[in-house]
């Protein structure tokens, strides 16, 4: 090799103990709001160091809160199967139960377990998005195929029942719009088989491999009481050892009826959250199990008026989200709208702790930070 | 090493209308009226009172709630507005809902963001959309509208653009629907 000049080489040695740095101010983002998990972030970087990274919401909002106050309680249905696109269902069971509950309308067994059944196969698509997109968020593109291979076949199951892929509007106050076509059961069993042999598939490719294991290993650590003091929930808050989870903390449908068990992380870092996540996949195939074996016949839709006005109330309904807890503040006036409905979705409060985890970290841990925090945008500005 | 455990109902946990009682015990004046409506804890407030109110809700060894759920607003009109500040106890599995009432000319309340750093966002949408004041809020500005954006759209006398522009365009009532449909 050649001899490199001693001036040369004194020059960078001196260079970089006097050289005068400053910080740098780089805008990420916004792509198209709906492209996959795309987020404003305004970093100021010294260097390769984030010294600062604050979240720029707001590019998806599309005043669901105001929307909802010219809608009847059977119409608003629709539009929050499109707050978070991934979890159609979930996101309209709170607002059902929330009628429910006030007009004190009675929800046959039968339509409270495909409930639970369509919720927790919504769950599993979620997860599987996540599973996948994290992979490739870190430069792993095979996972995702593989995650969409089993999505396929749960997405053709909730298509048969709904006729729906993402926007199902299919849960209805009093029950469900209909009951379940014949084979549905199993065509779920086998959905949900396959997704259990192939978990350890997705272990193997991203949980043992030692490139993803270096990326998010200590990466991102949240800490448990800040997590609790932002509101964060769901996969983040039980990858930070918290075994909160609305389906065990405040039973809705008929929960309290099945036998799961709830995955937490010890470390609290991207690791933690993303083998949660995973886990909760095998869960959700457990408790679709049980629920379909118990499912009794009978109607999917209890006695409800034609018209649905609520008495005068107010009611906090809320559910475990496949992203964390999602609660509706329903307000009635005595009216068919409603007076007024805030939306607490699990998003907006776990996105709202990034800022405590990109401080002091490096440029490509952001990517593996955010990745891990798993959130839809439209979930997060409703 | 993560694990997947059980985890049953904490066995902490308290039955609302104990931790009512609790809760009514510990706020003592600092709080109003306190209720238990679907199994959470109602407490309506002071304006004046709200930052020693939520430091006690977490702060407290017997209540202890450390998650912080949401706040928000409501226009009630005639009456003012009423900001609802909700917060759980993860240990003892219970939620309080806060009420504080405030008048609609130039409302303005104290920032909880000392107590539950969380409240930051949520403070900052109730600003815009209600023009509610948190004072001692480290970074009070818009969350979602445009800087330049007039008027705070959840209040019930900012009419929704489109509705006044263009009516509603399907059937507004049941009875009106073409053909019935499925139900």
């Amino acid at each position: 090799m050649a001899k490199i000049p001693d001036e040369l080489t004194k020059a960078r040695v001196t260079g970089a103990g006097t050289l005068r740095t400053e910080e740098m101010i780089l805008n990420v983002g916004p792509q198209h709001p709906a492209t996959h998990g795309v987020l404003r972030v305004i970093v100021t970087l010294d260097g390769e160091r984030i010294v600062e990274g604050e979240p720029v919401i707001g590019y998806m909002h599309r005043g669901h809160e105001k929307l909802l106050e010219q809608r009847d309680f059977r119409q608003i249905t629709n539009l929050l199967s499109r707050m978070d696109w991934l979890s159609g269902i979930n996101n309209e069971i709170p607002a059902s139960i929330a009628v429910e509950k006030l007009m004190e309308l009675e929800v046959p067994p039968r339509a409270q377990y495909l409930r639970v059944i369509l919720a927790e196969i919504n769950r599993i698509l979620n997860h599987l998005m996540f599973t996948g997109s994290f992979g490739l968020e870190l430069g792993a593109s095979t996972p995702v195929m593989y995650a969409f291979r089993e999505r396929e076949l749960l997405q053709e199951a909730m298509e048969m029942v709904t006729g729906g892929r993402m926007h199902f509007g299919f849960i209805r106050p009093g029950g469900l719009k209909e009951d379940v076509p014949k084979g549905f059961a199993e065509r779920v069993l086998k959905g949900i088989r396959q997704l259990i042999k192939y978990i350890p598939d997705y272990e193997n490719l991203l949980l043992g491999n030692e490139i993803f294991k270096q990326r998010t290993v200590d990466v991102g650590i949240l800490d448990p009481e800040l997590a609790l003091e932002y509101g964060v929930s769901g996969p983040i808050l039980r990858g930070s050892g918290v075994p909160y989870d609305v389906r065990r903390t405040d039973p809705y449908l008929i929960y309290d009826e099945f036998d799961f068990d709830i995955p937490v992380g010890a470390k609290g870092d991207a690791f933690d959250r993303f083998w949660v996540l995973i886990q909760e996949m095998r869960e959700s195939a457990r408790i679709i199990e049980q629920a379909l074996e118990g499912l009794p016949p009978g109607s999917h839709l209890g006695q409800v008026p034609k018209r649905l006005t609520l008495p005068e109330g107010e009611i906090y309904s809320r559910a475990e989200n496949p992203l964390g807890e999602l609660g509706y503040y329903l307000i009635s006036n005595g009216d068919a709208k409603p007076y007024r409905m805030k939306i607490r979705t699990p998003s907006f409060s776990n996105v709202s702790v990034a800022p405590h985890l990109l401080k002091g970290i490096y440029v490509p841990d952001m990517i593996a930070i955010l990745g891990s925090m798993f959130f839809v945008v439209g979930d997060i500005d409703r | 090493m993560a694990t997947t455990k059980r985890f049953p109902r904490s066995s902490e946990r308290v039955e609302p209308e104990a931790f009512s009682e609790r809760v009514r015990s510990k706020l003592g004046n600092a709080a109003g009226e306190v209720q238990v409506r679907f199994n959470q804890v109602i407490v309506s407030a002071e304006p004046g009172r709200i930052v020693d109110i939520m430091s006690t809700l977490k702060g407290d060894p017997e209540l202890r709630c450390d998650y912080f759920t949401f706040l928000s607003a409501v226009d009630l009109q005639e009456e003012g507005l009423e900001v609802i500040a909700a917060v759980s106890s993860t240990r003892f599995e219970n939620t309080v809902i806060v009420k504080v009432a405030l008048p609609s000319e130039d409302p303005s309340l104290a920032s909880v963001t000392g107590v539950y750093a969380g409240a930051n966002w949520h403070e900052r949408e109730c600003a815009e959309m209600f023009g509610i004041t948190f004072e001692g809020h480290p970074n009070l500005v818009k969350l979602y509208l445009p800087e330049d954006f007039e008027g705070h759209p959840l209040l019930k006398s900012f009419k929704l653009a489109s509705r006044t522009y263009k009516p509603w365009p399907g059937a507004t009532e049941p009875d009106e629907a073409a053909g019935g449909g499925r139900s």
